[in-house]
């Protein structure tokens, strides 16, 4: 089989803002109208016009979701041709805000039947024994495993796309997390943040390589690049790590949220390397998942003991926060993966576009 | 040369912090290329000396050694 190198649009590097979105509901058309213009009083007037008729559920709502991840990007990197002054307008955060209470108490409603509290910190394996339990009380999805097995490459491909969504900005969620923590657990997170961003080497960040590896899969690298093909439940997961990451009252969300990502990384991972290569795609596509293989299991050694165990013993009130990011994480994933299954082995595109 | 740190994880690997090499029982010198590394201790990873995340699915339980040493 021959995968050729994405040819295609080149304008968006990795780094660029993305374009905005093109497919749209009534709440993401109307604040990405508004948002083209620069900063006015009509416009945020009209923003938080539309902030009093947030209604849920939002997390299987792609409009609402697609609208939070654009106003979140404001905090990133921008959408192109949207006056950078946005980001800190009283009246998108307002709209953001009115987004996030309902997301964040749909998220709270749904996790509650999933361990909230890790009763036992003071040993390691109190936390192991958490992480157990969020799993055992989720149905195993295992799609990592059909897609090593089974997976064609078209499948291959949404899989990637999905991904890309997060993995081009790999990291960066959690990192707004550096300044708010203290002690060991910054240690252990900029440990890991620093091997995320390449410990050093140049073009070695995990967002590059994962960009690399879709380019030689035949799909555009361009950030973003994709939000028009992406469900709700991609969009969800994604807007998840950024609240987590962006209010400090959630602070010990993202902690719990990056140490149970790394802890449920490495053998997907290594699930992928072998469905890559049973594909045939271009060796050097391969890279960032074996690169994973070994990085995750340093990182989530890391993140559960030295991150998240030397937080909670430091704020052992926390350990409610910390649940939720956990039991949120892993409620999110597990239906997207299993949305994803269900679709490939019914044979129909889990994307809403063909991508390649 | 900067102190080598030795961290042996509950059920799992032994993380290595500022090492340059870590050589296993045969004499093979691995060179270590990150900041830390994580040793397989379990004896059943495929990227064996550093650890692949293997040991999560044994089910009975093995003796822990990373059958080696670090420089």
């Amino acid at each position: 089989m021959v995968v050729g190198a994405h040819e295609g649009v080149a304008a968006a590097s990795p780094q660029t803002a993305p374009r905005v979105p093109r497919r749209r509901g009534a709440l993401s058309d109307a604040t990405l109208r508004l948002l083209v213009d620069a900063p006015n009083e009509v416009a945020e007037r009209r923003l938080r016009a539309l902030a009093t008729r947030v209604s849920g559920p939002v997390v299987v709502d792609r409009d609402a979701q697609l609208t939070l991840w654009c106003l979140y990007e404001l905090q990133y990197r921008g959408l192109a041709h949207v006056d950078e002054r946005w980001e800190w307008s009283p009246a998108v955060l307002t709209l953001r805000g009115a987004l996030e209470a309902a997301f964040e108490a749909e998220l709270r409603r749904a996790v509650g039947g999933l361990p909230r509290t890790f009763a036992d910190v003071s040993r390691e394996s109190g936390l192991v024994g958490a992480f157990e339990a969020v799993d055992r009380a989720l149905p195993g999805a295992g799609a990592s495993r059909y897609v090593q097995r089974s997976a064609s490459l078209p499948q291959w491909q949404e899989l990637l796309v999905s991904k890309s969504i997060y993995q081009l900005k790999e990291a960066d969620p959690h990192s707004w997390a550096i300044p708010r923590l203290a002690g060991d657990a910054k240690t252990a997170l900029v440990e890991i943040q620093y091997d995320e961003y390449g410990a050093g080497r140049r073009g070695r960040q995990h967002s590059q390589l994962f960009a690399e590896t879709m380019r030689l899969c035949g799909l555009d690298p361009g950030y973003g690049a994709y939000l028009d093909a992406v469900p709700v439940s991609v969009l969800a997961l994604n807007n998840l790590m950024t609240m987590l990451g962006l209010h400090r009252r959630l602070l010990a969300g993202v902690v719990g949220h990056l140490a149970w990502y790394e802890s449920t990384s490495c053998l997907p991972n290594k699930h992928y390397a072998a469905a890559a290569r049973r594909l045939g795609v271009p060796a050097d596509a391969v890279t960032y998942f074996d690169e994973h293989v070994e990085a995750d299991a340093i990182h989530e050694q890391i993140a559960v003991v030295n991150m998240l165990g030397a937080h909670l013993r430091d704020h052992p009130d926390d350990a409610e926060v910390a649940g939720f990011g956990v039991a949120a994480g892993a409620l999110l994933d597990n239906e997207l993966a299993r949305q994803q299954l269900a679709c490939w082995r019914a044979g129909t595109p889990f994307l809403l576009e063909r991508v390649a | 040369m900067r102190d080598i740190e030795l961290q042996p994880c509950d059920g799992g690997p032994l993380l290595v912090r500022g090492a340059s090499a870590w050589t296993d029982d045969d004499g093979n010198r691995h060179p270590v290329l990150r900041p830390v590394v994580a040793v397989c201790r379990c004896g059943k990873s495929s990227l064996r000396p550093w650890c692949d995340g293997t040991h999560k699915l044994l089910r009975v339980a093995v003796a822990l050694d990373p059958r080696g040493s670090a420089s």
